[in-house]
């Protein structure tokens, strides 16, 4: 839990362990050694067993979540497999080293860019873990390279990478040196994971940075789908330039490894070799780098690290200045500090509008669709409250501790969602009305998002009082899978979605009546209704979600302490 | 954050029944120094008064744990009082039911005759509380968190302005004060965890650990806050494991083991003629002879 702060240790062990972890050679201490690089790999190895098994096996219902989620990894693994392979089928030579460089570069970049957010997310196997324990540098390394065997990620990888050696099957000579550079490239991609897992851990220490690293990831993750789209859309058309990129691809750090097939099926030594001396390079560079994160790690493994703290200097109270002095408003200034600087909300801030462009590109074929976008904006950001006090996590002890009312509490939280909510929601709205160039549905479509939003929050109030769900805890990255989803969690979450849609439906209803007659009547109907009805359940909400928090505080506390 | 049990999960093994014996081959509780039984009803003179107060966690299952029980306890006002026991005594516990963080399996607790579990928004204006194994709003700068604390409480911005800033400066953190909670160190969130409990200027602090951390020169600056508070009329329970402190601190001490009451009433009546140390490890057993312990662990 205090993990991402300083740590205060005496001045004395950060040098102390620094030697422990190179014991000098031939200087037998009167300690004995510890143990040797093989064993300590061995010993990692055999943690990270441990830890996968533990992972995979924490409960049933994650078990039955592992067989399904492994059943259908098997199923789109053999989809994408088909696909590679009856690549020769069809395609040009040229056509098939330009996949087989695209596709095995492209989960060379997912490797080593995943270990920047899963640095972050997944802690496992760090090496500033071990820096207490007198254990050689080389063994470290060697168990975390070998660990990935027993992870999740690394056996599938290898599964995938024999399975992406036969896209050269018309070519005994390729599929031969494919097969046989295999396990070197995994080696390859997992090298470069680790390495950049280290680098990360240093560099994120410095929490702004991560954040904002988090945060652009996650962005970048979502926009992954349209921009492959845009790329691959007229694949025909794009085809010579595609052509052209994996050559281009073929000579970097990433892209060099794979094209060493096709050039060893032209009987092009030369340039094989040249490709495989760009490898080694990098080999050479990412174990260089590593070994200096590593013993960083080793010896500042507190994580203290200068965070900069003149410069992140709050003046004052911040907005516990500006908002009146009450207790809902204070309520409200304090989550609305966390939505600007806690990346769980921040994040929502972002992703929401990534969001409204997905949408937008989801819906280019069937413009009509892109008329929901807005209140969809609305919806999202209601929703996002549905988790508060889950958010809070123990800190929600403070409400308890000080007895603000039920009431107060729900809508300090609702007012601090809806401050950045109404104008994204509004933004969303105009947006979509002036893109679809269907001013005429403005009115229907500002009662359906007042009603998403509004209602949505309502809704939120009063099941973030007593039903919440595991999500990642204060400190935490956005990313990190919570531990312990039950059935009931679920459930509460499916039920929220649920909900939400069927409260807005009425609204719905009339803006579609809207579309089919064109009669604007409508549309002012759809508007009175989401602007009566929606305050009206918010209020309600707030309310009714007010009373629980007072019967049953404690217990809530109790449950949200629960989720680690 | 805490070695102390978090009110989800006590450490001790207990059976549910509560007839378990503390201590191998007697069946009896070893009781220090206990004044007079009290009598059913809380005591509404009291600053502090439980009856009966009794936590059991996973009730009606096989890991059900009684981890309070059966606590009866009057603070007197101005009062200094030491809650001592080992990790997972039930110390914690009982101070959350108090405070109104957990609900009591059953019992009893007042703070200066209002009902904790019956009014309990009135019991939580008139007491400030540090708990143990809670954490805190991390992204907040610690002047943020004691001006949230205030506020929260209803009070008036002036006052709780004045207030946080002389806080700030009796906990030593004026220079601290614009800096995020989650870059404070353990001693710095304890500290600013004070001030947000004593921002309302209650009648009853409830203070769990509060030293834990705090470097000698603080702890020497907030002791002497705490003692010049009780010294006016105010009343602090402190929870400790720190045997010299609470003797040298308190006036008052009550001793926990296993979830029961073994002793309570003032430092010399509970300590006799032996020191606090003495009297709590001769009450609460468990030492092991140092002679038969790890014969290895030397120097090679």
């Amino acid at each position: 839990m205090a993990s991402s702060s300083v740590t205060s240790l005496g001045p004395g062990t950060a040098p102390s362990s620094g030697r422990a972890t190179t014991p000098s050679p031939g200087r037998e201490s009167a300690h004995g050694r510890g143990p040797g690089t093989l064993r300590t790999a061995r010993l990692l190895f055999g943690l990270k067993a441990r830890l996968t098994w533990a992972v995979l096996t924490r409960s049933i219902a994650v078990i039955v979540g592992v067989a399904l989620g492994g059943l259908w990894g098997l199923f789109m693994m053999s989809l994408a497999g088909i696909a590679l392979v009856s690549v020769p089928g069809i395609l040009p030579p040229e056509g098939v080293r330009a996949t087989a460089i695209l596709v095995a570069a492209g989960g060379t970049v997912l490797w080593w860019v995943f270990a920047i957010v899963s640095g972050r997310a997944d802690a496992t196997l760090h090496a500033s873990q071990f820096a207490v324990f007198p254990l050689p540098r080389r063994g470290i390394a060697t168990g975390q390279i070998l660990g990935a065997l027993v992870g999740i990620a690394g056996p599938l990888t290898l599964v995938a990478l024999i399975v992406h050696a036969f896209v050269w099957r018309q070519d005994a000579a390729a599929l031969v040196t494919a097969l046989l550079l295999g396990p070197v490239g995994w080696f390859f991609m997992v090298l470069g994971n680790r390495c950049l897992t280290a680098l990360a851990e240093r560099i994120s220490a410095k929490r702004r940075v991560g954040d904002a690293i988090t945060l652009i990831f996650l962005v970048l993750l979502m926009l992954a789908g349209p921009i492959l789209t845009g790329l691959f859309a007229g694949v025909d058309s794009l085809g010579e330039r595609l052509y052209s990129i994996a050559d281009v691809v073929a000579w970097t750090p990433v892209g060099a490894l794979w094209a060493v097939p096709a050039d060893v099926a032209a009987g092009n030594w030369l340039a094989a070799a040249a490709r495989l001396a760009v490898v080694v390079l990098t080999v050479g560079l990412l174990l260089w780098a590593w070994d200096a994160a590593l013993r960083r790690s080793l010896e500042q493994a507190t994580g203290a690290v200068n965070s900069g703290g003149g410069r992140n200097r709050i003046k004052g109270a911040g907005l516990f200045d500006r908002l009146p002095a009450k207790p809902w408003a204070a309520v409200t200034a304090r989550t609305l500090t966390y939505w600007l600087k806690d990346p769980r909300y921040s994040g929502s801030l972002v992703i929401i509008p990534v969001m409204f462009v997905l949408f937008w590109f989801s819906s280019m074929n069937g413009a009509n669709l892109l008329i929901f976008a807005g209140p969809f904006v609305g919806f999202l950001m209601a929703y996002a409250i549905s988790a508060d006090v889950a958010y809070d996590h123990k800190a929600f002890a403070l409400h308890l501790l000080t007895g603000v009312p039920g009431w107060a509490d729900r809508l300090g939280r609702v007012i601090g969602m809806l401050l950045p909510g109404v104008p994204l929601t509004g933004l969303g709205v105009a947006l979509s009305a002036i893109f679809t160039d269907r001013l005429d549905l403005l009115p229907a479509l500002v009662g359906v998002a007042t009603m998403s939003l509004l209602g949505g929050a309502g809704l939120s109030s009063v099941v973030s009082a007593r039903y919440t769900y595991p999500v990642p805890l204060p400190g935490q990255s956005p990313f990190k899978t919570p531990q312990g989803f039950t059935v009931l969690n679920v459930l509460v979450q499916f039920v929220v979605f649920a909900v939400m849609v069927v409260m807005a439906l009425p609204v719905v209803v009339l803006l579609i009546v809207q579309m089919v007659t064109g009669a604007p009547g409508w549309g002012f109907a759809a508007l009175a209704v989401g602007v009566v009805l929606g305050p009206l359940l918010c209020a309600g909400g707030v309310w009714l979600g007010g009373k629980w928090l007072d019967a049953r505080g404690p217990e809530l506390l109790a449950t949200v302490s629960t989720y680690r | 954050m805490s070695q102390e049990s978090p009110p989800v999960q006590p450490t001790e093994q207990e059976s549910p029944s509560g007839a378990a014996a503390p201590y191998p081959g007697s069946g009896e509780v070893r009781t220090g120094f206990l004044p007079p039984a009290p009598g059913p009803e809380p005591d509404p003179n009291s600053a502090v008064s439980l009856r009966g107060l009794t936590k059991v966690f996973g009730i009606g299952t096989a890991q059900s744990k009684i981890a309070v029980n059966r606590l009866s306890l009057d603070v007197p006002h101005g009062a200094f009082y030491g809650l001592v026991g080992r990790n997972g005594a039930g110390k914690t516990t009982a101070l959350s039911m108090l405070t109104g963080l957990l609900r009591p399996t059953e019992g009893r607790a007042t703070v200066s005759g209002i009902d904790v579990w019956g009014d309990p928004r009135a019991a939580k204006m008139a007491m400030g509380v540090l708990p143990d194994g809670m954490n805190l709003f991390e992204r907040l700068s610690g002047r943020q968190l004691v001006t949230y604390a205030g506020l929260l409480r209803g009070m008036d911005r002036d006052t709780v302005r004045e207030r946080t800033e002389d806080l700030l400066r009796a906990m030593d953190l004026t220079d601290d004060g614009g800096t995020a909670v989650q870059d404070y160190s353990a001693g710095m969130r304890k500290k600013i965890m004070l001030a947000a409990a004593m921002v309302h200027a209650p009648g009853l602090l409830v203070l769990d650990e509060p030293f834990e951390a705090v470097d000698p020169v603080s702890a020497a600056n907030i002791r002497e806050l705490l003692q010049d508070y009780a010294a006016s009329g105010g009343t602090v329970i402190v929870s400790s494991h720190v045997m010299d402190l609470v003797q040298r601190m308190c006036d008052h001490v009550a001793v926990v083991d296993n979830g029961r009451l073994l002793a309570a009433g003032t430092v010399e009546q509970v300590r006799g003629d032996s020191s606090l140390e003495e009297t709590f490890v001769d009450l609460v057993g468990g030492r092991t002879h140092v002679g038969e312990g790890l014969t290895w662990l030397r120097p090679r």
